[in-house]
């Protein structure tokens, strides 16, 4: 069961990726396990702070204290599995 | 700044200050808004937790980040720092004053940013907190606080006079010292120049950083100076102005506390960037949060936008704030004196 909504949720967040974020690739084109700062994706400090706004928005969700570390936005799996811990027991 | 990054500025991320150099994004405050605000140098997932922290006490925030080449070229970095950091700062809180009505401030930096933070709280009478963690040392401060006060101990001498020191070692020592701060040195040798007489943010902390810092608490700006143990900041600090910083603390408005930790940066996510992060999240918690519940007031509606419902209190067309309500007082009249 988590690991399908952690599923549903990497997708999800894929297709943010691509849409919201403009890194010029496709939601097929984004693995994973791929790193989302350096050595991957690249993304920045802006881009992580918007992408924490665009989230929250989304999932309707906030994320905790204890989540904002970088660990948490290591790559999508992990972010994922964050954002279903948070969003866990809700109707959909 | 590139057009993708450019492209990305469209939520809570936006340009502001002179030629929108700055890059700043904006926490509002959970429930009422004190009029005090925060200025937080750096746009990390840890200063986010440091905004949302505050937010949850009434205080508004801008995280702030140099733009474009400011940012990611580090001698323009470094040089706009230099130049532009206390102005920098000033326009930021001008932001947050226009936006959020804060009357009052708390810079937040680390480094670099932390003694642009400590400048700009001398040349600004807004700024009632001040927070600064791992502020940058230069290399004679490095040296001064590796070996400095020993070579002026009269204990030293007595010993190395009388040969009760063993010599060969205590030189070890002491060529290992200018080793080390000289490998540091290296990958800035603007660290080599101390400055003199004026107060250089990036070259270091002020000579007579212990007055500075009375005089802001003088004022009544609370700080508090956060340092990880194995960073150059504790050593200059402690061993330098140890005795004159234990006095300043009695006063009660400088806290200086020794975090456990090796990490110099404050927001990255190793276990000793956290401990930094805690140890800035206890100060607010023991001394922004009473100063700002003792202010706050119950939510209002703003002016113009609500109709009361009795038309004789509201006078005329029952809009605006009524002289006699004392919840209508024009915000930042009383500030927030930390």
């Amino acid at each position: 069961m988590t690991t399908t909504t952690t599923a549903t949720v990497i997708d999800a967040l894929k297709w943010i990726l691509a849409d919201e974020m403009d890194l010029g690739l496709t939601a097929d084109q984004i693995n994973a396990t791929v790193p989302l700062l350096e050595d991957g994706l690249n993304l920045d400090s802006i881009a992580i702070v918007e992408l924490i706004a665009v989230l929250e928005e989304r999932f309707a969700f906030q994320f905790h204290d204890a989540d904002l570390r970088t660990a948490s936005f290591a790559n999508l799996e992990a972010l994922a599995k964050v954002i279903t811990a948070r969003t866990a027991g809700r109707e959909p | 700044m590139t057009e993708i990054a450019r492209r990305r500025l469209n939520r809570r991320v936006s340009e502001f200050g002179p030629s929108n150099a700055l890059v700043g994004a904006m926490t509002n405050a959970v429930g009422p808004a004190s009029s005090t605000g925060a200025i937080l140098w750096g746009l990390g997932v840890a200063e986010v937790k440091t905004a949302r922290r505050l937010a949850r006490h009434g205080v508004p925030s801008l995280q702030v980040r140099l733009g474009g080449a400011a940012f990611s070229n580090f001698d323009v970095r470094v040089e706009t720092y230099r130049k532009h950091g206390v102005e920098y700062c000033r326009a930021a809180m001008d932001k947050l004053q226009a936006e959020q009505g804060a009357g009052s401030f708390i810079l937040m930096g680390n480094c670099a940013a932390a003694n642009v933070c400590l400048a700009a709280a001398l040349a600004d009478d807004r700024v009632s907190g001040l927070i600064m963690s791992n502020p940058h040392v230069n290399f004679a401060q490095v040296l001064g606080g590796s070996i400095g006060k020993r070579l002026f101990r009269v204990r030293t001498w007595r010993n190395a006079l009388g040969g009760r020191t063993a010599l060969r070692r205590a030189a070890r020592a002491l060529g290992a010292a200018v080793a080390a701060s000289l490998r540091k040195a290296a990958d800035d040798p603007a660290r080599l120049v101390r400055p003199a007489g004026t107060f250089d943010p990036l070259r270091g902390l002020p000579d007579d950083v212990i007055a500075r810092l009375r005089a802001l608490s003088d004022r009544g700006v609370s700080i508090l100076i956060a340092c990880a143990e194995g960073d150059d900041s504790f050593h200059y600090l402690s061993r330098c102005h140890g005795r004159a910083l234990e006095a300043l603390q009695q006063s009660g408005r400088v806290t200086f506390e020794r975090v456990a930790a090796q990490a110099h940066v404050f927001s990255t996510d190793d276990a000793a960037a956290e401990l930094l992060n805690d140890a800035v999240s206890q100060w607010i918690e023991r001394v922004v949060a009473p100063a700002i519940a003792r202010t706050l007031r119950p939510a209002v509606p703003m002016p113009g936008t609500v109709r009361y419902p009795f038309p004789e209190v509201g006078r005329d067309a029952g809009l605006g704030p009524h002289p006699e309500n004392p919840y209508h007082r024009q915000r930042g009249q009383d500030e927030v004196r930390l």
